[in-house]
């Protein structure tokens, strides 16, 4: 994805924390949603925040969004605390799994209400975005599909003018086109006006082509936050048809072999190492056939959760 | 001004602004409510007195114009401020809890406590715009109401004497309703805020709101009606407390007390403590606003503070209440009121606090402290752990003693001197309201006697005696159920025959009043006639005084069978405003009775003038004897009716409070004079009950 490359250009170095999660812990009576929770989500930067149904991610996107207390540790938005504090709020937009909107309301209603507590709403580009998704501002929302009320959500979302969306499971219920259609949305007002992107879902697959960096939650705790093409950079698929068994040794020998597979004379490695590294070697020893390919977002998951002593699919699938 | 505060200004004008967006159909049914309350009602109101009174008729001529404008100021100032404002206070009654409850609904929802929690604004700026709202949605229309009732007063009224009366009158109303609705509004909203669903906030609307005067009732219950005690009763702290801190009572409180025009003097404290706790209610509702946690959204009550409080407060009062009901049953039925009243309140509280029929029987342990609580409490009262009941003051202590001994006598026409000297009626049931005795031998021994003696032990206790024991500390009442056998009517003896007590209770028939301008009289051939002749009248009060003053004593007060009925008739503005006082001619009022017969010689006075035909015996008065059977016989033999006539007291009425001296035989057929069929009542003293009859009665 070329819009992708921009923000890749950001050098780690200039990189800056922009959503600070220091250490928070939530509690619901005996229930412990969160666990000393600790992350940072930088500005510019799509942030995926990746687990199973009651990981914990909604609690953490309220929790990120100030709606929830911690009962210890602090969010800090911009240096800024978030709990009951219009300055680093006014920075945010929530997108919950489940938005409200007025009973018998329509989208011009909820303008009128987001004007009123965003006051750099974006009216123009919301009629612009509204007339390109196909959507009435004057029809009852109670008269929309789940997906169009996803849509509407997104769309006053990114009107509202906030530096921060948070979203919580908000590709979930929308049709591929239109999944596709908001990711790009997403990218150009990045491009174009700074939004940072905050992304929880429980489908690694909805993530893969747009997050940057991402979070595991498992039973309230974080169990990595890592980025993307860092992960990538170091873990590759590699298939190949070897000459003997002597060239599988000299593999194991020079790069840790996270996973292997082997369908009659094909095998089918994870490795971690240098993807120029692997390539010489490969070329050195000239097998029969051999293809070095990234890994999709759910098998980096898997390998690093291992890595992490858990059995991802246990955990995961 | 900084930068930020004019943010903060214009964020929280837009929040209320766009709250009132979507409150419109609230700001609909305040102003219908309104406008009904005020300027239909009090159309409504001019009207009757249109129909009423057509004689001080709003529109027609005026006889003269400040007589008619007093007359109006008076019926429209009584209409909009005493007991008619009813349908004012219930509308400010349902606007404030809908008001609270709606104003503060994004509450109940995790989806709109999402949204109005991660908006960039303060949750106090969010409470303060809310609350606001919800008062100028009731206000505003109130005002508009009341304004236009104001002018249209000024019109109907008509005489510029009054207006600045009128103008006085609708200002204090506004005052008084507005702080009467914030009261409420504010009780409602610290329920709100501890509630998690709108059925939850319901029932602590009721627990916040009533708790107190609901206490208030059960414990007053507990020491008044069935304890007995001669503890301190009237302390005007407590009832300033109970009226000040339980929202509901003390809004109602103030209306009425304003239409009494005691708000500020007799109930200042209470009023002084109705504004500190609405005061304190808006400072805590809006504390509790700013901590709720988010996730209390649809949880039902979850605060722990509140929630064991509303708990336990609800349930033991509800057990101790259930237990009332079974006093009289002994006291395992009362424990099991105890425990069955609290166990279900306890659970139904749970339910509604959960929002889940599994936590019908959670939180065992303060289930299982909620019964001891209520038990003990029950055992601590019927036990009488602390000498409750068997308190008396110091006989050195005391230096006086009011009496109500209504139950001896058959009796409603009782009167009382005001302040100004005049005399109005009184219920008979209510103690005088100063010592009317000082001997303190006497007072100590009747207290003496009042508290040894055990309601179990008397024979006739359906009858009972209350006094006002007053002492150098203080002032002790105590309700008895006073069996009357004659021991105690011995005891009571002293206090009944003082002067003191017949000026009090008879001053008719004393003779302290003005000789009547008429005298009305139904003999007891049933011919009523009025006594217009002055000098008639002059003789038939002083004979009737001098009856009374001869004769009266508790042996005749306990014999008050009625036999002629009599009224003294006074000008309606004499005596506070008291016009007909009713009197008795009993067999012994001979001196009346001899002028009556004098006077009108062919109408009947006297039992001698009646016929008896019949004597129908069935069950007698249960109270008075349980060992009567359920006899069903008539009598009409002419020798036994003879016989028995003599001993029979003759009543044209039942006695209500039947001394267990006389006793209830039947109903008598008689004629009197040329009335046939005339049903009267007879009795005989229990003593002088042949014994013939008694073997019919079953009461050997």
């Amino acid at each position: 994805m070329q819009a992708k490359a921009s923000w890749v250009s950001v050098s780690p170095e200039r990189r800056k924390p922009m959503i600070e999660i220091q250490n928070i812990t939530k509690k619901f009576e005996n229930l412990t949603a969160l666990s000393e929770v600790s992350a940072n989500m930088e500005e510019g930067h799509v942030f995926g925040l990746i687990g199973t149904n009651g990981a914990g991610k909604s609690t953490l996107l309220r929790t990120v969004c100030g709606i929830y207390a911690p009962d210890e540790g602090q969010v800090l938005i911009d240096g800024l605390p978030v709990y009951e504090n219009p300055e680093a709020k006014a920075k945010l937009f929530y997108i919950s799994d489940d938005q409200y909107f007025f009973p018998n309301g329509t989208p011009l209603d909820m303008v009128r209400f987001y004007q009123t507590v965003y006051p750099a709403f974006r009216t123009e580009r919301f009629e612009h975005l509204m007339n390109a998704l196909k959507l009435d501002k004057k029809q009852k929302i109670n008269t929309f599909s789940k997906g169009m009320k996803k849509q509407l959500s997104v769309m006053l979302g990114i009107c509202s003018g906030t530096k921060y969306l948070l979203c919580d499971e908000t590709f979930d219920g929308l049709d591929p086109v239109i999944r596709q259609a908001i990711k790009r949305l997403f990218i150009r007002e990045m491009e174009e006006n700074g939004l940072t992107p905050i992304i929880a879902s429980h489908n690694l697959r909805e993530l893969e082509d747009i997050c940057e960096h991402v979070g595991l939650l498992h039973k309230g705790g974080i169990l990595f936050s890592k980025d993307l093409e860092h992960m990538k950079l170091g873990i590759f698929k590699l298939q190949c048809v070897l000459k003997n068994q002597e060239q599988l040794a000299v593999l194991e020998q020079q790069f840790p072999v996270l996973q292997r597979e082997k369908r009659g004379s094909l095998f089918t490695l994870t490795l971690r190492g240098d993807k120029e590294a692997i390539n010489a070697l490969m070329q050195r020893m000239e097998p029969v056939f051999w293809e070095l390919l990234p890994l999709t977002l759910e098998e980096i998951f898997i390998s690093e959760t291992e890595v992490q002593g858990y059995d991802f699919k246990e955990l995961y699938l | 001004m900084t930068s930020k505060n004019f943010t903060y200004k214009i964020s929280f004008l837009r929040l209320m602004r766009d709250d009132l967006r979507h409150r419109t159909w609230m700001i609909a049914i305040s102003a219908l409510a309104s406008f009904i309350s005020f300027p239909v009602v009090f159309l409504f109101c001019c009207e009757q007195l249109i129909n009423n009174a057509p004689s001080k008729a709003l529109i027609s001529p005026p006889a003269g114009a400040e007589t008619l404008a007093h007359e109006n100021w008076y019926h429209l100032s009584d209409y909009f401020v005493a007991s008619h404002a009813i349908l004012q206070m219930v509308i400010i009654f349902l606007l404030a809890i809908i008001l609270a409850v709606y104003g503060f609904r994004h509450l109940y929802s995790r989806k709109t406590a999402d949204l109005y929690h991660s908006m960039p604004v303060t949750r106090d700026q969010c409470f303060l715009a809310y609350w606001l709202n919800g008062f100028l949605i009731w206000f505003v229309p109130f005002l508009l109401g009341d304004i236009i009732v104001y002018v249209m007063t000024l019109l109907f009224v008509g005489s510029s004497t009054y207006w600045g009366s009128v103008t006085l009158l609708f200002l204090s109303q506004l005052a008084l309703f507005t702080l009467c609705f914030l009261i409420i509004y504010h009780a409602c909203l610290v329920a709100v805020m501890v509630s998690g669903n709108p059925s939850n906030a319901t029932v602590n609307l009721l627990l916040y709101g009533l708790i107190v005067a609901f206490a208030y009732v059960i414990i007053y219950g507990y020491l008044n009606s069935y304890y007995e005690s001669f503890y301190y009763e009237k302390n005007p702290i407590l009832e300033s407390m109970i009226c000040g801190f339980t929202p509901f009572f003390s809004a109602i409180q103030l209306c009425a007390t304003y239409a009494e025009d005691t708000l500020f003097t007799e109930w200042g404290g209470a009023t002084a403590l109705s504004i500190l706790c609405m005061i304190l209610n808006f400072l805590l509702a809006m504390y509790l606003h700013r901590k709720r946690p988010s996730e209390l959204a649809e949880r039902g009550l979850e605060n722990k503070y509140f929630a064991i409080p509303f708990r336990f407060a609800g349930s033991c009062l509800a057990g101790l209440f259930l237990s009332l009901l079974f006093v009289g049953n002994g006291l395992g039925w009362c424990l099991f009121g105890a425990i069955f009243g609290t166990v279900f309140t306890f659970a139904i509280l749970n339910i509604v606090y959960h929002t889940s029929f599994k936590m019908l029987f959670g939180h065992k342990r303060q289930l299982g402290l909620a019964v001891l609580l209520t038990c003990g409490t029950v055992l601590f009262f019927t036990f009488d752990l602390l000498g409750y009941d068997a308190y008396l003051p110091d006989k050195e202590d005391i230096t006086g003693l009011s009496l109500q001994a209504s139950s001896l006598y058959d009796t409603g026409y009782l009167l009382s001197k005001t302040e100004e000297g005049n005399y109005t009626r009184i219920s008979p049931y209510r103690i005088p309201s100063e010592p009317m005795f000082d001997n303190q031998e006497e007072i100590y021994h009747l207290l003496q006697a009042m508290t040894t003696h055990t309601t179990s032990e008397e024979p006739y206790a359906t009858q009972h005696v209350s006094v006002r024991v007053y002492t150098k500390t203080g002032e002790y009442h105590r309700s008895y159920d006073f069996g009357l056998d004659e021991e105690n009517l011995e005891l009571i003896r002293p206090f009944i025959e003082s002067e003191s007590f017949q000026e009090y209770f008879y001053p008719a028939s004393m003779g302290q009043l003005e000789p009547p301008t008429e005298i009305s009289v139904t003999s007891l051939d049933a011919v009523s006639f009025n006594i217009t002749d002055s000098t008639r009248i002059n003789a038939i009060y002083e004979a009737y005084s001098r009856d009374f003053k001869e004769h009266f004593s508790m042996d005749t007060s306990i014999g008050n069978f009625n036999f002629v009925d009599m009224y003294y008739r006074y000008p309606k503005d004499n005596n506070g405003g008291m016009d007909l006082v009713p009197l008795e001619i009993l067999p012994w009022h001979d001196n009346t009775l001899a002028l009556l017969k004098k006077w009108y010689p062919t109408l009947c006075w006297t039992k001698e003038d009646l016929t008896i035909h019949s004597l129908f015996i069935s069950l007698p008065p249960i109270s008075e004897m349980n060992t009567y059977s359920n006899t069903n016989i008539t009598i009409d033999d002419p020798v036994t009716l003879k016989e028995l006539l003599p001993k029979l007291i003759v009543s044209k009425h039942t006695v209500r409070n039947l001394s267990p001296r006389y006793v209830y035989i039947g109903k008598l057929d008689v004629t009197i004079g040329a009335v046939e069929n005339v049903t009267c009542f007879g009795y005989m003293e229990y003593d002088e009950v042949p014994e013939k009859l008694k073997e019919i009665m079953g009461m050997e």
